[in-house]
C-alpha cells in the first residue's frame, strides 16, 4: 500500500515537472468539456421549468383534433364541462403563433379571460389588459427587448381580419427573470386573440381545475359525456382528454433530452479530442520516453511507469471537469450563457434579456471527467507503454 | 567441486544494432567473461569500442542478440520484463549523463530509486540530502538538476547509483566531466564503495582507477583485447 501510495504520488510531481504539457491539455480538455457540461445545465433547467409548469397547471387540457391533426375546441363545451360534478373552474385559451416587425420574430400569442392575468399583476412591469379593452398586449421581457418595445409603446396592424386592421398598445412587460416560454410569449384577452386569429367562438385548448382528488373522476365522467364529441358540418370532433401527468409523460427522460447537446459535443470532441491526443502522446512522446526510460533504469517496473502516467491523467481529467463545471456555472450565471443560448434553443440570439434556466447536475460533471481520463489516459497510456517496455538503454541513447 | 557463483558472466555476448539502412552494426561480438563477487573491473578501449553497450548489458537495460549474460546467475537475456527490473533495483548504474527528472530537486532526483520501495517522500528527502552530503554535495538538496555544472551532475549522478543500497555499482566515465582534484574524490569514494564489499565496474579513460582494479579489461571492436 506504501509503495502503490509512494509511485502515485509522484503522478502529481508528474503534473507539476511538466506545467506547459499539462495546462496544455487542462486547456484542450476545457475546450472539450465546457460546452457539454453548459449544454447539460440549459437542459436540465429548461426541463426543470417545463415540469414546473406542468405543476401549477391545470388539472385537465381539453384539446382536439381532425385528421389526427390538432383543431380547434368549439367554446360552447366550457358550460358542458363547468356542470360536470368535481369540475372547479374551466376557461377557454388561445394559443397560436404571429411573426412581428421586419425581422418576422416569431411570437406566441396566448389569449385568456381578463381575470386569468389581472391577479398576476407583480410579474408584469406596467399591468395587464383591462377587462372589455381591445387590443392590449402585455408582452414577454425578451420580445420587448427585441423589439425595443416599452410600456405604453404602439404597435402598427400585424394582424388583418374582416373588420380590418389593428394598432395595439403594449400596456405590461413580463419580469425577465419568469421561465423561459414567457420570453417570446404575448399576452391578451380572449377576445383579442380571438381577433388576431379571425377565429370567434373557438378556442384551441379549455383548462380544466378540479376540486381536490376528483381529477380522475372528472377525467372519467368527462369521457362519457356524448357533448364531449361534437359535430359540426364536416363531422365529428375528436376531444382528446390530457391530464398533469399525461403531459409529464410527454417530456423526454433519461438521456434523450441531451440529444442534441451530445451531438453538439462528439462534434467538438471529435475536433479537439484529436489535437488533444497529439499533444498528449505526441509533442510529449520524447520527453515521456525519456522519463520513462530513466525510471525502468533506475529499477522502476512497467506497472509503477504506468501508474505514475495513470495518475498524472486522473488528476488532469479531474481538474479539467472541475474547472469545466465551476467555468460553465459562471457562464450560464454570470453571462446568461451568451453564445450558447442559440445553440440549445432554436432561434434565440447569442445573447438573451430572459433569464436562462440551468441547472448543473453530478451526473454530467462526472460523465466530464470520464471523458477527459479516457482522452488524456488513451495518448498518456500508450506513449508511456511503447516506452517502458523498450530497452531503457536505446530510449536513454 | 565448483565454488559460488560469479557476480557477473557473459557467454559469447552479442549486440548488433539495425542502423536505418538496415546494415547491422555489431557493437559487441562474442564477449565472454566472468566477474567475482567483490570484483572492481575496470573497462578501457577507444570509442566506439562496446563499452557502452557491455555495461549495458550487465546492469540489465539492455538484451544481447547473441549469447548470454547472467548476473547471480539469472539469464538476463531470457528473463521477463519484470525480473529484468527487479534485478536493476539490486544495481546501482552511473550514466554518462544524469539524465534527471527536469525541475525535480535534487535530492527528490536522487532518492528516485527508492520511490517503487515505498520509501514516503519526507524519508526520501533525508536519504537524498545524506547521499548528497556523500558525495560533496551537502546543502545542495533543492536544487534543480539544471543548475549544476557538469561535475555536481556526475556526483549527482553516483548519489542516486547508492540510493537504492546496491549489490554492485556499474559506472561509464564518472570522472570523464571531472577536474583532476574532484576526479580524485570520485576515486576515493569508489575505492569505499569497493571496500564496502560491492562489486563495482567501471568504464573509464581515467588511469586514477587502474591501481583499484581486480579486473582490467580492454575491449577493442566490440571484442576483448589480447
Amino acid at each position: 500500500m506504501g509503495k502503490l501510495a509512494a509511485v502515485a504520488s509522484t503522478g502529481v510531481e508528474a503534473l507539476l515537472l511538466h506545467p506547459l504539457r499539462s495546462a496544455t491539455s487542462l486547456a484542450c480538455l476545457v475546450a472539450v468539456v465546457l460546452p457539454f457540461v453548459a449544454g447539460a445545465g440549459v437542459a436540465r433547467g429548461l426541463l426543470d421549468q417545463v415540469e414546473e409548469s406542468i405543476d401549477f397547471g391545470a388539472d385537465l387540457h381539453v384539446t382536439a383534433s381532425r385528421f389526427g391533426r390538432p383543431a380547434p375546441v368549439p367554446l360552447e363545451l366550457v358550460g358542458t364541462i363547468r356542470a360536470v360534478p368535481g369540475v372547479r373552474d374551466a376557461f377557454p385559451r388561445i394559443v397560436g403563433e404571429v411573426v412581428l416587425g421586419v425581422d418576422r420574430l416569431p411570437c406566441v400569442v396566448v389569449g385568456l379571460p381578463a381575470e386569468r392575468l389581472a391577479s398576476a399583476g407583480e410579474l408584469v412591469e406596467g399591468r395587464p389588459w383591462l377587462p372589455g379593452a381591445s387590443d392590449e398586449l402585455v408582452v414577454g421581457a425578451e420580445l420587448a427587448s427585441r423589439l425595443e418595445l416599452q410600456v405604453g409603446a404602439r404597435l402598427p396592424p400585424f394582424y388583418r381580419n374582416e373588420s380590418g386592421e389593428r394598432v395595439s398598445t403594449v400596456v405590461g412587460i413580463l419580469r425577465a427573470d419568469l421561465p423561459i416560454w414567457a420570453g417570446n410569449v404575448m399576452f391578451c384577452s380572449f377576445e383579442t386573440a380571438g381577433r388576431i386569429f379571425d377565429q370567434a367562438g373557438l378556442a384551441t385548448s379549455l383548462l380544466v381545475t378540479c376540486e381536490p382528488g376528483n381529477r380522475e373522476a372528472v377525467r372519467r365522467r368527462l369521457r362519457s359525456i356524448d357533448e364531449l364529441a361534437p359535430r359540426d358540418d364536416h363531422g365529428p370532433l375528436a376531444v382528446i382528454l390530457r391530464s398533469k401527468d399525461d403531459l409529464a409523460a410527454l417530456l423526454p427522460s433519461s438521456l434523450r433530452h441531451l440529444e442534441g447537446i451530445f451531438t453538439l459535443h462528439f462534434v467538438l470532441a471529435f475536433a479537439v479530442g484529436i489535437p488533444l491526443l497529439m499533444v498528449t502522446s505526441g509533442i510529449g512522446l520524447a520527453e515521456r520516453r525519456r522519463e520513462a526510460a530513466l525510471l525502468k533504469a533506475l529499477g522502476w517496473m512497467t506497472d509503477e511507469v504506468l501508474l505514475r502516467g495513470m495518475v498524472e491523467s486522473a488528476l488532469i481529467a479531474l481538474l479539467g471537469a472541475s474547472l469545466a463545471t465551476v467555468l460553465a456555472g459562471a457562464w450560464l450565471g454570470l453571462l446568461n450563457g451568451a453564445g450558447i443560448v442559440g445553440v440549445f434553443l432554436p432561434g434565440a440570439p447569442p445573447a438573451v434579456a430572459f433569464e436562462l434556466p440551468f441547472r448543473l447536475l453530478p451526473v454530467p460533471a462526472l460523465l466530464a471527467f470520464v471523458i477527459s481520463f479516457a482522452v488524456v489516459a488513451t495518448g498518456t497510456l500508450h506513449a508511456l507503454w511503447r516506452a517502458a517496455t523498450a530497452p531503457p538503454a536505446l530510449a536513454l541513447r | 567441486m565448483s565454488g559460488p557463483a560469479p557476480h557477473f558472466e557473459t557467454r559469447e555476448a552479442c549486440r548488433v544494432f539495425r542502423s536505418a539502412s538496415g546494415a547491422g552494426i555489431r557493437a559487441l561480438d562474442g564477449v565472454s567473461l566472468t566477474i567475482p563477487r567483490g570484483a572492481f573491473v575496470t573497462i578501457t578501449g577507444p570509442s566506439g569500442g562496446g563499452k557502452t553497450t557491455l555495461l549495458a548489458l550487465l546492469a540489465a537495460l539492455d538484451r544481447p542478440t547473441g549469447g548470454s549474460v547472467h548476473f547471480d546467475s539469472i539469464d538476463l537475456a531470457r528473463a521477463s520484463e519484470a525480473a529484468r527490473a527487479r534485478v536493476r533495483r539490486r544495481l546501482g548504474v552511473v550514466f554518462q549523463q544524469f539524465h534527471a527528472l527536469r525541475g525535480l530537486p535534487l535530492r527528490e532526483n536522487v532518492a528516485c530509486p527508492l520511490v517503487p520501495r515505498g520509501v514516503p517522500l519526507r524519508a526520501r528527502r533525508r536519504i537524498g540530502d545524506e547521499l548528497l552530503a556523500r558525495v560533496g554535495l551537502a546543502g545542495r538538496g533543492r536544487a534543480r538538476p539544471e543548475e549544476l555544472s557538469g561535475g555536481e551532475q556526475e556526483r549527482a549522478g553516483i548519489a542516486r547509483a547508492l540510493a537504492g543500497d546496491p549489490e554492485a555499482l556499474l559506472a561509464d566515465e564518472p570522472t570523464s566531466d571531472l577536474d583532476r582534484d574532484s576526479a580524485r574524490g570520485i576515486v576515493a569514494l569508489f575505492r569505499q564503495i569497493h571496500d564496502a564489499g560491492r562489486t563495482v565496474i567501471v568504464v573509464t579513460h581515467d588511469v586514477a582507477f587502474q591501481p583499484l582494479a581486480t579486473i582490467a579489461i580492454a575491449l577493442r571492436a566490440g571484442r576483448l583485447a589480447p
